[in-house]
């Protein structure tokens, strides 16, 4: 137990160059900002986030503490709480005094997603998880202004902590795990004819697209959603199958068959292609918001520095 | 290299919210479930199908003994739940650290979708069908994301207040945008999933019937500014 203790220590006083972080955190910047430039676009935020009597749809209970202390979720409030953010989003998307614009990103965005609880989804948390993350991390130390006022470059690959990309790791396979085993209608399985994509994708809720034409689209390609229905269930529930790889390309290539196994084969590259698939299907045919956009965001992580340095042919 | 104290620390503060993440992020079913809330036809379907394959494995299990099963089962996982997490709900309300990960846990093969339609002259005419092209008055706003999210509710037959709450709104909107219309009318579609072959024989998905059909005189007064 103790040396067990003593590795997960040393692995979380790990440094290395924030690169991974640092894409991620543009991401989150900018997924956050399209988010609310879309709802200002679609005139949503006076509807969905303003109460009945200052002409929401809903009457809304705000029990969250900067609302509150703001005045409630009157139109000034919330446009003020909306603007805040999308800056805060902007600026953390450029690396500008990263830090405190990932704690007005979060406290705006935990406000904003508080308002109208049956009006959000998955992607709200995940979208608040990244940020107290984002917050606690060296993210806006490379690729940033804040990297360019600091050393001249917007580059700096100084080795800082790493721990905070391995709890996003881990809310990734947390995130896929839970939702998967949580699928418990029968039309996830064989028994219930694997018909679980085909249902989703006529939703009226969620469909993209003119209801009828995608049914027929979705009925002529029925056997090519069973087989989708299978894969993603399986896919979900064995996602952690990607952070036990992770542990085991800690350290050197065996001893150990699974150990040598992880160093041959990229498990990793497996689970993120097969996801970035599927998010992008549910992207095209579904109207789910940010969701596959924010979820995918955190794929950045699964790369560290040095191939993310490559590939980017950034310079030290 | 040993460690430090400040890594212990790390690690114990680490853990901790490890353990948040992980404890949160159990199923929550409401501790105060009942036979009453497994009426849902969704939900019996649900049930109807497990007990179906429970006895197809040798387990003689009638529908109501699986209803009684589920009930027992998400009373005892709601309330574990809500007592193992009360510790952890201010950490997470404040840091933002909420989970919640149930997405298509069973699918709504019974929705429903809004349909908006004006009198004008005496005469009906749609402005609004969800995902129906042509019938598309405001649909960049009832469309959006979030929108859907709560007329969502609705399509699954939930919470009537709220949905005469939307029709008031839409009412303001209506008469805002549509001067020479008289009267709104707005209700829920029927919309039964087909299976892939009756939605190829009958090219689409067919409504059978609507519910909640309400209607309001036109203009309709408007609260605060919306």
């Amino acid at each position: 137990m103790r040396a067990l203790w003593a590795a997960w220590a040393r692995h979380l006083a790990r440094t290395e160059a924030p690169t991974s972080l640092a894409l991620f955190r543009v991401a989150v910047g900018l997924v956050l900002l399209w988010t609310l430039l879309e709802m200002l676009r679609v005139d949503a935020v006076g509807p969905v986030w303003t109460s009945l009597e200052h002409g929401g749809v809903k009457p809304l209970v705000v029990k969250q503490w900067l609302v509150v202390a703001l005045g409630g979720p009157t139109p000034a409030v919330v446009h003020g709480l909306v603007g805040a953010t999308a800056a805060a989003a902007a600026c953390l998307a450029a690396g500008l005094f990263t830090r405190l614009s990932a704690l007005v990103a979060l406290q705006g965005a935990i406000a904003l997603f508080s308002l109208h609880p049956f009006a959000g989804g998955g992607h709200d948390r995940l979208f608040t998880n990244a940020l107290f993350l984002l917050l606690l991390s060296p993210a806006g130390s490379t690729l940033s202004l804040d990297a360019k006022r600091r050393t001249g470059s917007f580059v700096d690959r100084s080795p800082r902590p790493a721990w905070t990309r391995t709890l996003l790791i881990f809310q990734l396979c947390v995130v896929y795990l839970v939702t998967g085993v949580q699928k418990l209608g029968s039309e996830w399985f064989p028994w219930g004819g694997a018909s679980a994509v085909y249902y989703a994708l006529l939703t009226p809720s969620w469909a993209r697209w003119d209801l009828d034409t995608l049914a027929v689209a979705a009925a002529r390609l029925y056997p090519l959603t069973q087989i989708g229905t299978v894969m993603a269930w399986l896919w979900e529930v064995s996602f952690p199958a990607v952070g036990l790889w992770f542990a085991l390309r800690v350290g050197p290539s065996g001893p150990g068959r699974l150990r040598a196994w992880a160093h041959k084969v990229d498990v990793r590259a497996i689970y993120a292609g097969f996801g970035l698939m599927m998010h992008g299907a549910l992207f095209a045919l579904m109207e789910l918001g940010p969701f596959s956009l924010i979820t995918t965001s955190f794929y950045l992580l699964l790369w560290g520095p040095e191939a993310w340095a490559r590939a980017l042919r950034l310079r030290a | 290299m040993p460690l430090a104290p400040i890594d212990h620390l790390r690690a114990a503060l680490i853990s901790l919210h490890v353990l948040a993440v992980l404890v949160l992020s159990l199923p929550a079913p409401p501790a105060s479930t009942d036979l009453e809330d497994l009426e849902d036809p969704v939900l019996q379907q649900v049930l109807t199908d497990w007990a179906g394959l429970a006895r197809g494995l040798g387990w003689a299990l009638s529908d109501e003994e699986a209803a009684e099963i589920a009930v027992a089962g998400a009373q005892a996982l709601g309330g574990a739940r809500q007592r193992v997490a009360a510790p952890f709900a201010r950490y997470a309300a404040i840091t933002g650290a909420k989970q919640g990960w149930g997405m298509f846990g069973y699918l709504n093969r019974r929705p429903a979708r809004l349909s908006i339609e004006v009198e004008e002259g005496g005469a009906w005419r749609l402005l609004y069908r969800a995902r129906q092209r042509g019938a598309d008055w405001r649909a960049a706003q009832l469309d959006s994301e979030r929108f859907r999210a709560f007329i969502n509710r609705h399509s699954w037959g939930r919470s009537r207040p709220g949905y005469e709450q939307l029709v008031d709104w839409l009412a303001c909107q209506a008469g805002r945008d549509l001067p020479a219309a008289t009267r709104l009318k707005v209700e829920m579609l029927r919309t039964p999933l087909p299976p892939p072959g009756r939605v190829l024989a009958e090219g689409g998905v067919p409504v059978s019937g609507a519910f909640w059909t309400v209607e309001r005189a036109l203009p309709a007064p408007c609260r605060g500014d919306g």
